[in-house]
């Protein structure tokens, strides 16, 4: 692992007695650790214990530190492992778990649009809405899917590094995030199979999404916004 | 099914399109992917639906982890750890590895007295097998104790025979009672004065419901 990494030179910085260092590392990494660690525990309060948590193990273990694999993916798999154990203890706390509080939350609470005046306060409660949905939906996927689709489609991990903190294949988390999104897809009724081809905000939506290479290809007006990756 | 049984054309269509989305095709699916969104807009709309979802997923992100409460946290982390000094050191100390999820745990509530009697029960099994063989066998430590986090000095000591509960019409069960008997200490109880647990009692239970049996089973034959 190189060097160059300004994570890796950090680390090896706070091993060598730099405590700016560990504080450099917890400001660039703590925002999307802890957004993690909300998808999976559901609770603020919570994900931010587990945060704290992963970053003083990432201290006490500072001494047998080694660059063999990025920084991001020890810590996001020390921070999913405190994660799963205190899922566990919640779950042993409190026997049974319905995804549907998600949905009776949403149920009950009053519509905002009745006091709404304008446009863009619907707007605003309209995406408000949807993404308490995709919330729901997301925490209704099994958690290595969620954790699949999350690190790829928002932290923008490649497929080796997740393989790396979920300890699978690399294989195997293509099939976990293809399977997530097409779940999700599903249970967003948006199948996209039914829609009509030329629809405009769904060719927006891919064409502000897409990282793919194949999508350009295919629709010449779209933007070009590659990693530039490739497996095998 | 496995993984990448793409036995649907819409599975490997799925597939692909999703690893596009993450930029991880490799150039041979590429050219069956672009072959395939050239001439079918069903699958472009399935593209679109996807990339509608990682829209929607980039959105939830979008909820501000502010610097302020970032701040205060590394503040608070900067206090825990000066704090917590001989006694955090060795926790924080753990490695990830140690971190790592129980398997299992959660699924099926251990309940406080189950590992006592799974114990007592792992032992049972492993003398019954030892009685049976030579002194040499009878001679050999007791297997897996240590391995269940007992240590054998903490098994109580076999008792004299007199003070064993044996049936000589029932041998098998006679070899299980003294088995049992070595596991609750029957002999020289080194915890003498305490009180039976509950799981004790139900063995006790047990071995008087085989005296019973064994003596009907007598009374027949008589």
């Amino acid at each position: 692992m190189q060097t160059s990494d300004p994570d890796i030179r950090l680390m090896l910085a706070f091993r060598d007695g730099d405590e700016s260092a560990f504080s450099d590392l917890y400001r660039r990494w703590a925002g999307p650790l802890l957004r993690y660690l909300e998808r999976i525990v559901r609770e603020r309060a919570t994900a931010e214990e587990l945060l704290q948590e992963t970053f003083i193990r990432v201290h006490g273990a500072r001494n047998r530190y080694s660059p063999d694999a990025r920084f991001s993916t020890w810590l996001f798999r020390i921070g999913r492992n405190l994660a799963l154990n205190e899922l566990d203890r919640a779950h042993r706390r409190m026997p049974h778990y319905s995804t549907d509080a998600a949905d009776s939350r949403d149920s009950s609470r009053p519509s905002l649009s009745l006091v709404s005046g304008g446009a863009p306060v619907d707007a605003i409660v309209e995406a408000r809405r949807e993404s308490d949905r995709m919330e729901a939906r997301l925490a209704e996927l099994p958690e290595r899917q969620r954790t699949a689709l999350w690190l790829a489609a928002v932290e923008g991990h490649p497929y080796a590094e997740i393989a790396e903190i979920l300890q699978t294949s690399s294989k195997s988390v293509k099939a976990l995030v293809h399977r997530a999104r097409a779940t999700l897809v599903e249970r967003m009724g948006d199948s996209g199979r039914t829609s009509r081809p030329g629809d405009r905000a769904g060719r927006a939506a891919a064409a502000g999404a897409s990282r793919s290479r194949v999508e350009v290809a295919a629709h010449p007006n779209g933007p070009e916004g590659s990693r530039g990756k490739e497996e095998g | 099914m496995s993984p990448h049984d793409d036995s649907r054309p819409e599975d490997r269509l799925d597939r692909l399109l999703s690893a596009d989305l993450d930029g991880e095709i490799d150039s041979g699916d590429r050219a069956w992917l672009e072959e395939r969104l050239a001439r079918d807009p069903t699958a472009r709309a399935r593209l679109e639906a996807f990339a509608r979802i990682d829209t929607g997923l980039r959105r939830l992100a979008e909820a501000p982890v502010g610097q302020e409460r970032l701040a205060a946290m590394l503040a608070d982390l900067h206090s825990r750890l000066e704090a917590e000094t001989v006694g955090a050191s060795d926790a924080a100390e753990k490695s990830p590895s140690d971190v790592a999820p129980v398997l299992g745990a959660g699924r099926f509530p251990v309940r406080p007295w189950a590992s006592a009697l799974a114990v007592a029960a792992a032992a049972a099994i492993a003398v019954l097998l030892l009685l049976p063989g030579s002194e040499d066998d009878s001679e050999a430590p007791a297997p897996s104790l240590e391995m269940v986090g007992i240590p054998a000095d903490a098994m109580a000591p076999e008792g004299p025979a007199s003070d064993r509960n044996t049936d000589a019409g029932l041998e098998l069960d006679a070899d299980l009672e003294e088995g049992l008997s070595v596991v609750l200490g029957y002999g020289e109880d080194p915890y003498a004065g305490d009180e039976p647990s509950i799981e004790d009692l139900e063995v006790i239970e047990q071995l008087d419901l085989l005296d019973f049996l064994s003596s009907r089973e007598t009374a027949g034959r008589g």
